[in-house]
């Protein structure tokens, strides 16, 4: 391996290398724990080897997470020989209504990090990647866009959509567990 | 603006993500407009709670050095790794036959054997339907106005599954909807239930971005999934593991791809 390799192999690793925390945490909202590790490992090698298209400058977490995303859905490709068509409906925005419960005291004075992480992850992948991109990584738009691979409208209808999903399934559990006693049981109506 | 055209802004407002002009206009409206101003608060706590609490899972011991390791060598995956996952997939395999063969009634949530009871009622022609009709315009109307959740999936037609009615049920002390078909005489039942994280069990089957749970109860088949804002689930003595009952959604064409699907779907 040549000196000329080897510094761009070391210009990568100090760029890419203090991201594999996020890189891993994101490899498990979209892969599980039995996938995340190997697909952390082979993302690198694939970002390496496309280093030259990255712009300096640039959010390298970004683009790093959009190798790792590629990655996964070549993956699941290969795996998956069935194809359907998207049944996403169209790019709108769910609003929160103004009944809607009062859930974020309850979620702080909590710490419900295992409810929230439970439900984020179990919403479908295309909900709870944006939601987990904005919310937790704090990706904004046109990224999300980007790793992703959508347009921007069907980012900002998936996260508002997605975040709908997440508040309403927390609700349920909060309401299962009393937390939100001034609301009438609707046996876990659809609050946005 | 009008609290109506200011509402579909707020989340995009809320994340820094308007135009100034929108943005401007946006603040504009709720420095005056009381109820909008507390909805955008709740929509950023909400975001940031998400955030904040959201568990970060510390990097596994050696990862670092795995992947240093692999940019060296440019290899994508350990050779042994190979071995492990056709040794994990033979083991998984099995482990989707034994629930198969073998089902475990403590492995079964609540809703999903209350389901199965009810399901059984309508084979045995006790349930009471609310609604009796074959037209999904009907159902649907009556379901919007029967349920207190938001009902976005429309009930399809298929040409030999007939729509019988609907309902609403109590399914384990949550007031669910109800929906029956029957084909050749025999029923089948689809509950429409708010969203919920399923506990992992059953035979877990990935398909189409969606996590589907499949169990088999004696002679019943029952398929669990989440498709916001409505978890599902659909009981039937169907065969192929129930996915033929999935037509009461779905296009035959859509039918065939989902065959295919529990025949041969990740276990």
């Amino acid at each position: 391996m040549g000196g000329q390799t080897k510094a761009h192999r070391a210009h990568f690793e100090a760029e890419a290398l203090p991201q594999l925390p996020a890189l891993y945490n994101f490899a498990l909202a979209l892969a599980g724990t039995d996938d995340a590790e190997d697909l952390v490992q082979t993302t690198c090698v694939r970002a390496l080897e496309r280093f030259d298209s990255y712009r300096p400058g640039s959010n390298i977490r970004a683009w790093l997470f959009t190798v790792l995303r590629h990655e996964w859905v070549s993956r699941h490709r290969r795996r998956q020989r069935l194809t359907l068509v998207e049944t996403d409906g169209p790019d709108e925005i769910v609003e929160l209504r103004d009944d809607a419960p009062d859930l974020e005291a309850a979620l702080i004075d909590r710490r419900w990090s295992a409810e929230i992480k439970a439900a984020l992850l179990g919403l479908p992948e295309s909900y709870r990647l944006p939601v987990y991109l904005k919310d937790v990584e704090g990706f904004g738009y046109r990224e999300i866009a980007d790793i992703v691979g959508c347009p921007l409208g069907t980012v900002m209808s998936r996260l508002s959509r997605g975040r709908a999903a997440l508040r309403t399934a927390l609700v349920g559990q909060a309401r299962e567990r009393g937390l939100l006693r001034d609301q009438p049981d609707l046996g876990g109506s659809h609050e946005l | 603006m009008s609290c109506e055209s200011v509402r579909p802004l707020l989340p995009a407002y809320g994340d820094n993500e308007l135009g100034v002009e929108s943005a401007l206009a946006v603040e504009r409206h709720v420095r005056e407009c009381a109820s909008c101003r507390v909805l955008l608060e709740r929509q950023r706590g909400f975001a940031a709670s998400v955030g904040r609490l959201y568990p970060r899972a510390p990097l596994p011991p050696g990862l670092d050095e795995r992947v240093q390791s692999a940019l060296r060598s440019g290899a994508t995956r350990r050779p042994w790794l190979n071995v492990l996952a056709l040794a994990a997939s033979a083991v998984l395999v099995l482990a989707g036959l034994w629930r198969l063969t073998r089902p475990s009634a403590a492995a079964v949530p609540a809703r999903v054997l209350a389901a199965a009871e009810i399901h059984r009622s309508a084979d045995r022609r006790q349930l009471s339907l609310a609604i009796h009709s074959a037209d999904v315009a009907a159902v649907n109307t009556w379901l919007a106005h029967a349920l207190p959740f938001r009902v976005d999936a429309p009930v399809q037609k298929t040409e030999d599954i007939a729509l019988q009615g609907a309902a609403t049920v109590d399914l384990a002390g949550e007031r669910v909807g109800y929906v029956e078909y029957r084909h050749e005489g025999q029923p089948i039942s689809l509950f429409l239930l708010p969203p919920r994280a399923w506990p992992a069990s059953g035979r877990l089957v990935r398909f189409h971005d969606i996590d589907f749970q499949l169990f088999q109860i004696n002679d019943l088949n029952v398929i669990v999934w989440n498709h916001p804002p409505l978890s599902y689930v659909l009981v039937s003595k169907l065969e192929a593991h129930g996915a033929r009952a999935c037509a009461v959604c779905h296009s035959s064409t859509t039918e065939a791809a989902l065959l295919r699907f529990a025949d041969n779907g990740e276990i």
